[in-house]
């Protein structure tokens, strides 16, 4: 895929500054001083290097936060970093799978490229995690919380700190869940594991000594089982769930939905997700107060995101793997005052999960390798009119015995386009017109007229890619 | 005194075809109208109908041998007719299921969906069904003075062996062990 952005105006240390390119970049300044005196404040804050602390959630959907106006669930501190940052509103992965999309953010690639097909391919060591990046870079780094990818745990380089789970196949547990602290077993010091994650995160962060630090906290919330922790097993008790009106308790143990693990009543489970999603803000919270309590919050760069969607009775699915919105979709939200023009105006263009490594590169002034195939966002934080990526492709490998096939999508701004392998029908959306992707235009003349277009640009985007 | 009560063998169709090939239509209509009754747009009702249909589907699959296993009984049916009249269902939904998974793996990967959890808790479930309806069975021709013992090792074993499957796939590690050593099976099959 072809870079749309433009790489941010940030100087990579490991590039010679020429001339030109010392002229380059004090015109580019003095440019950005005129035309936008909010961001340069920043500029000239900017020599510092920011910490970077990235939490990553596990199956959060993109409208399940209060700042998406979600009937019910309450994220006060996702609300808060919308505010004081940017949301992405058109935010995607490009596999809607924990471990791809895992491996994506870790290394700013397509599945088919960092190897990570589903949950039964390994990762391999040889990927370069952007976590070694910063290392390079003279950061102190860490990794907590869950890894979930299949092989054993990696010999992760870059990382001082590796703290993960490998308890239920890698899933971890929400309660007492022992832990792998640098290879090594420890129990878990608090009961309920987004706590206890948040504990270690802090520890590194208050544990840093000189050097700017790059947290990578992933939480196995709020994955399935969905539990809160007790204090809040009786939130948005009684309160109407609003599932989509094709949906009913029974769908997630038909048609092969069993496996997914989300056995019994559809409203127990989503009601337990919504409150597992309001105990990981709170989380968010006691992260964000602690940065401010330490007088870094704004030097640090907070990136919220969810590996995948979920689906909640939504074409009659539970889980997440077909490539339809609910599932494809995430919430990314990203704050760092000192790089964001307008905070709080959200941004409509589109923000794939494999942006992530560059857009953090960039923001710390690194250079990003080319071997990412994300873009930096970094234009977008800074000018939210900037013209982003006009379409996207999207992949999923088979994952037996989850009853999907495998299939190549590709969305634009208005369409979007899945070809399925095996017998399956192919399908074309309408996404302005049919939002809930309930009518297949393909076989009707509109979906018939499109098809030449999007299938080209389906094999322009594909190829090359050895797919 | 008690009545001599003598069971009648009756004819193949009645003993063995009628009894399964009700609990067969039964589980279709069941299954068919659960999945598809949304789409009549009805939502008064689409609730109700989803709370009826869907449970009847789920227990003539997974529980309808405690029914059909005993009437086939007292129609004459031998223990093993009985067995096979008890299975077509539970076996025609696998069959169906492995049917429709071919759309998204190889022949060779689904016939080994065929054993993932649910089909092989049909199976279990409907085997713990049948030793129950076995001893039914026989408490009714003791009350009827042509059986002496109810309760014998093969029908205990079968329950027995359902609860076992029941807890080894379902309730220990909430699936979750079960799940994975069947990921390794399919691992060392098809990778």
């Amino acid at each position: 895929m072809s870079r749309r952005f433009p790489r941010g105006g940030s100087v990579s240390p490991a590039r010679p500054v020429t001339r030109r390119r010392a002229l380059k970049l004090i015109g580019g300044t003095l440019a950005a001083c005129t035309l936008a005196p909010s961001l340069s404040l920043g500029a000239l804050r900017g020599a510092k290097r920011p910490n970077v602390v990235f939490i990553l959630t596990d199956d959060h959907r993109w409208d399940a936060m209060s700042n998406m106006n979600h009937p019910f669930v309450q994220t006060p501190h996702l609300d808060r970093l919308a505010r004081e940052g940017v949301r992405f509103n058109n935010a995607f992965v490009t596999t809607s799978l924990c471990s791809p999309s895992r491996a994506s953010f870790l290394t700013g690639q397509y599945a088919h490229t960092h190897g990570v097909k589903n949950n039964l391919t390994p990762w391999s060591d040889s990927n370069v995690t952007l976590l070694e990046h910063f290392k390079s870079a003279g950061y102190d780094t860490a990794f907590i919380g869950k890894w979930h990818m299949p092989g054993s745990l990696p010999s992760l380089r870059g990382v001082d700190r590796f703290i993960t789970f490998t308890v239920q196949g890698g899933q971890g547990r929400y309660f007492d869940c022992p832990l792998i602290v640098n290879g090594r077993e420890e129990p878990s010091r608090k009961s309920y594991i987004t706590e206890e994650l948040t504990d270690r995160a802090l520890e590194f962060i208050d544990g840093r000594r000189g050097n700017p630090f790059c947290l990578y906290l992933s939480h196995k919330a709020v994955h399935h089982q969905f539990l809160p922790p007790q204090d809040l097993k009786d939130l948005y008790d009684g309160v109407d769930l609003r599932l989509p009106p094709e949906a009913d308790s029974l769908i997630s143990i038909v048609d092969g939905l069993v496996v997914s693990g989300v056995v019994g009543p559809l409203e127990y489970h989503y009601r337990n997700y919504c409150r597992t999603i309001t105990a990981t803000d709170r989380e968010v919270g006691r992260l964000l107060d602690s940065l401010e309590a330490m007088g870094i919050l704004d030097d640090t760069v907070v990136v919220y995101a969810g590996d995948n969607g979920f689906f909640w009775g939504e074409h009659r699915l539970v889980d997440k793997r077909w490539p339809y919105e609910e599932a494809i979709r995430i919430p990314l939200i990203v704050r760092y005052p000192l790089m964001t023009a307008d905070p709080g105006i959200p941004a409509d263009q589109m923000a794939l999960n494999i942006d992530l490594a560059p857009t953090l590169l960039d923001l710390a002034g690194l250079h990003i390798p080319g071997n990412m195939e994300g873009s930096s966002l970094v234009p977008v934080l800074r000018d939210r009119s900037v013209k982003g990526r006009e379409a996207f492709l999207y992949e999923y490998f088979k994952d037996f015995p989850y009853n999907v096939p495998e299939y190549l999508a590709v969305r634009t701004g208005r369409y979007k386009y899945i070809r399925y392998q095996g017998r399956r029908k192919n399908e074309i959306f309408d996404l302005a017109n049919d939002p809930r992707e309930m009518n297949n235009l393909l076989g009707t003349p509109e979906g018939d007229a499109l098809l030449p277009e999007l299938s080209a640009l389906m094999d322009r985007l594909t190829q090359g890619r050895g797919m | 005194m008690v009545r001599a009560y003598v069971i009648e063998r009756q004819s193949l169709a009645r003993r063995v075809f009628i009894p399964a090939l009700v609990l067969l239509v039964v589980t279709a209509v069941s299954l068919t109208l659960y999945k598809n009754f949304w789409q009549f747009n009805l939502p008064h009702i689409q609730k109700a109908a989803a709370f009826i249909f869907g449970p009847a589907a789920f227990v003539t699959i997974g529980c309808g041998s405690i029914v059909v296993y005993p009437i086939c009984r007292l129609r004459g049916a031998s223990v093993a007719e009985a067995f096979a009249a008890s299975m077509i269902t539970p076996l025609a939904w696998i069959l169906k299921e492995v049917v429709r998974v071919s759309e998204f793996f190889s022949w060779g990967e689904s016939f080994y969906y065929g054993l993932s959890s649910a089909p092989l808790l049909a199976i279990a479930a409907n085997i713990g069904f049948m030793g129950l309806g076995e001893m039914i069975h026989r408490s009714r021709l003791k009350k009827r003075g042509m059986a002496k013992t109810v309760v014998t090792p093969v029908p205990i074993a079968a329950v027995v062996f359902a609860l076992a499957a029941l807890y080894v796939i379902l309730i220990w590690g909430v699936g979750v062990h079960w799940f994975y050593i069947y990921q390794e099976g399919y691992k060392a099959l098809f990778h």
